[in-house]
């Protein structure tokens, strides 16, 4: 196995919400609460999860636009926090950054040749042959055309921009790329040009991605292993196809099960789950991944069996500055009201105060109380696959979630 | 590398190969006729600041009482433009009132521009206790009357021989006019900066490692400053106006020296006495200039934009 390039642990990003006369802080935004992660060399992890997931603040504070609250952040088996300004600056230019939106990420009153090459300009670099033919090379890398380094930005097109913003990434010969939803911003036929590019790139340079989106079907082209985050937190993780194929966290296969079918003859199914007799489930929900790409809704994705649809959560994902206490999923979990053990658990008589919701769902009190830990759960389910400990589940419950129809 | 390796620009350009963005700038300033008659307005005046004698031999301090508001002559007569309240001549006193004039409005403006913009990027940049100075101040002296500060001011100076230099005359009110004319700059810098501080390129400069200065200078302020930029021809004639305000009270521009803004303010008080002439010549003079600033502001800003110019 290569070694990691990029290691994060437990890493937490608390934004403090300030109130009244004198500013203080009264409660924090857990954006990012206790997430550990490892990238080898040459591979690509892909963060997927909704929106306000936190997946793009821990981007942030990869490239050192934020700090972290606490946990660490270690490239290349330095920590980045214990490091001087100066060790800091050199260690930003192993670790870059790819924007989502093209058209705010490039500084309009500056031409591609001023852009691509700033990195140079800020670390005081002369490559040789002269900036402008490092540039020009940088360009041609990105597939183009050197002779358009004296043109502004809104002189090209989405996908072009986003090759600029690619080319000045690379100019600083990175080890890793963070890219914050580099394609969900672009049209489809132009998603998949930047993607191979990317693919050459790590082929060509050795590079390391992050590739943060909420587009399930672009992370599983492109990915080796896969982590989704709901809340600030990592709920499931593993290799692509055992993310992909075996997804063990309820949240996941709620994910995954709204992924569109590039299939006419699928049909959009409102959700009829047989599995899912929720007791306060009503027909009309909130649907799962919110996106601007499309890949949203509660569109029933026929199986082999032709019998089944989509999951659709309820509601909106609560609030990042009062996460819900045990399982930060259980007040919208699909699963949790039909598993055997919620109803032998007694609801609370009366709901506690303040928190009105908190007793109507019948879920399993461990739910409730319980953070569960991100550990290997495949034991129970496939015990002929189960010796790979990469693929790691934060649910209670996971080992009994076994979805055999999900297709991406 | 994938199929889209040969990029096809969105804009084609007339022009084909690009050259740098001042040539690109200047080339887009030429092809506009007002941004030429503008540019000769203000040329004129220019040359009417520094050589006065050019345009007339008779001494704007030559005052014969006799000869008070006499109608304008026409050229070749003794007052081509008629004769003031006090029979001094008008074109002489607007000819030499141009450089106080103008350099007040370049002074004031430039010095209100460079303390706002500056301390308007600060306050939007930093935020926290920056700002909370900035702002504060801002309001402070928002609310202070120009005219009571002017006296405070004028008392300070009581008594202090400034001399008749050039900058000598025009101190007095260019260090009121600078105290409380640099809060519009450095409120819509302010603004404009926590707008363009929280896009993507900034960030990306900061992931890159560049320093605040550096953010700041390249990437901040070239986005924020479009809205200062349209203020700026309307405040040279706010201050050419305010300085005859101040002129009442004594600390305008100091006398023997005489300005637009003291003309215009005494010829109003003659426009239904029978003599519009002694009001219409400054103003109209003042009136052209800003309109001259205001066309080549426009210009400036549209050649300087990459995105606007065509």
């Amino acid at each position: 196995m290569a070694e990691p390039v990029l290691e994060v642990r437990d890493l937490v990003k608390h934004y403090p919400v300030r109130n009244g006369l004198l500013r203080r802080s009264v409660s924090a935004v857990k954006a990012v609460d206790g997430v550990s992660l490892t990238l080898d060399r040459g591979r690509t992890l892909g963060l997927v999860g909704e929106s306000g997931s936190g997946k793009s603040t821990l981007a942030r504070v990869l490239v050192g636009v934020e700090t972290p609250t606490s946990g660490q952040v270690l490239v290349d088996g330095e920590d980045v926090s214990r490091l001087s300004r100066a060790g800091r600056k050199q260690l930003r230019r192993d670790v870059q950054m790819v924007f989502q939106d093209p058209y705010t990420s490039l500084n309009p009153r500056m031409s591609v040749n001023e852009i691509v090459g700033e990195p140079f300009a800020i670390h005081g670099i002369d490559p040789a042959g002269g900036r402008r033919a490092a540039v020009s090379e940088l360009l041609e890398l990105v597939g183009l055309d050197p002779d358009h380094a004296n043109r502004y930005p809104h002189q090209f097109s989405g996908g072009q921009r986003q090759r600029v913003g690619i080319a000045r990434a690379l100019a600083l010969r990175p080890k890793i790329l963070v890219c914050d939803e580099p394609v969900s911003a672009l049209d489809v036929s132009v998603q998949g040009q930047v993607i191979n590019l990317l693919e050459d790139l790590q082929a060509e340079l050795g590079l390391s991605y992050l590739f943060v989106a909420h587009d399930l079907g672009v992370v599983r082209h492109i990915a080796h292993d896969v982590a989704v985050m709901y809340l600030g937190r990592i709920v499931e993780q593993g290799a692509e196809a055992e993310v992909y194929d075996a997804a063990q966290h309820p949240y996941t296969q709620a994910l995954l099960s709204a992924v569109p079918v590039p299939d006419p003859s699928v049909r959009l199914v409102t959700s009829s789950r047989p599995v899912e007799p929720t007791p306060v489930a009503g027909p009309v929900e909130t649907r799962v991944p919110t996106s601007s790409t499309g890949s949203v809704g509660a569109i029933g994705s026929v199986g082999p069996t032709g019998s089944v649809g989509a999951i659709v959560l309820e509601g909106d994902p609560p609030s990042p500055v009062d996460p819900p206490s045990g399982c930060p999923f259980h007040t919208r979990c699909w699963l949790a009201p039909t598993l055997p053990e919620a109803r032998t658990d007694a609801a609370p008589a009366q709901p506690p105060a303040g928190r009105p919701d908190l007793g109507l769902r019948l879920v399993p009190t461990m739910c409730e109380t319980d953070v569960p830990a991100l550990v290997p759960r495949s034991a129970d389910t496939s015990p002929g696959a189960a010796s790979d400990v990469s693929h790691v589940v934060a649910c209670h419950f996971a080992r009994e979630l076994v979805d055999p129809r999900v297709e991406v | 590398m994938s199929d889209a390796a040969t990029p096809t620009p969105t804009v084609p350009r007339g022009s084909g190969a690009s050259s740098s963005p001042v040539a690109d700038a200047w080339r887009t300033l030429r092809r506009r006729p007002d941004t030429i008659a503008a540019a000769a307005v203000l040329v004129f005046f220019a040359v009417m600041a520094a050589f006065p004698r050019l345009f007339t031999d008779t001494s704007p301090r030559s005052c014969p009482i006799r000869e008070a508001r006499t109608a304008p002559q026409g050229w070749g007569g003794e007052h081509p433009l008629g004769t003031d309240a006090l029979g001094c001549d008008v074109l002489a006193t607007m000819v030499h009132g141009v450089r106080p004039s103008l350099l007040l409005a370049i002074v004031v403006v430039g010095v209100s521009l460079v303390i706002g913009v500056t301390l308007g990027l600060l306050a939007g940049y930093y935020l926290g206790w920056v700002d909370y100075l900035v702002s504060r101040t801002v309001e402070v002296f928002l609310v202070i009357p120009l005219l009571l500060a002017a006296l405070l001011v004028l008392s300070l100076f009581k008594g202090v021989d400034l001399g008749a230099g050039t900058f000598d005359v025009i101190l007095l009110p260019a260090v009121v006019l600078i105290l409380f004319g640099w809060m519009p700059y450095a409120r819509y810098v302010r603004a404009a900066t926590l707008e363009a501080k929280n896009l993507d390129y900034v960030t990306a400069a900061r992931s890159l490692g560049a320093s605040d200065l550096r953010i700041m200078g390249r990437h901040v302020l070239p986005n924020a400053i479009g809205t200062v930029t349209a203020l700026l021809p309307t405040s040279v004639a706010g201050v050419i106006s305010a300085e005859a305000v101040l002129s009442f009270l004594g600390i305008g521009v100091r006398p023997p020296a005489t300005s637009w803004g003291i003309q215009i303010e005494q010829g109003s008080q003659w426009v239904l006495g029978g003599s519009p002439h002694v009001l219409l010549a400054p103003l109209i003079c003042l009136v052209a200039t800003v309109l001259a600033l205001v066309v080549l502001g426009d210009a400036l800003r549209d050649a300087l934009d990459p995105r606007l110019s065509s």
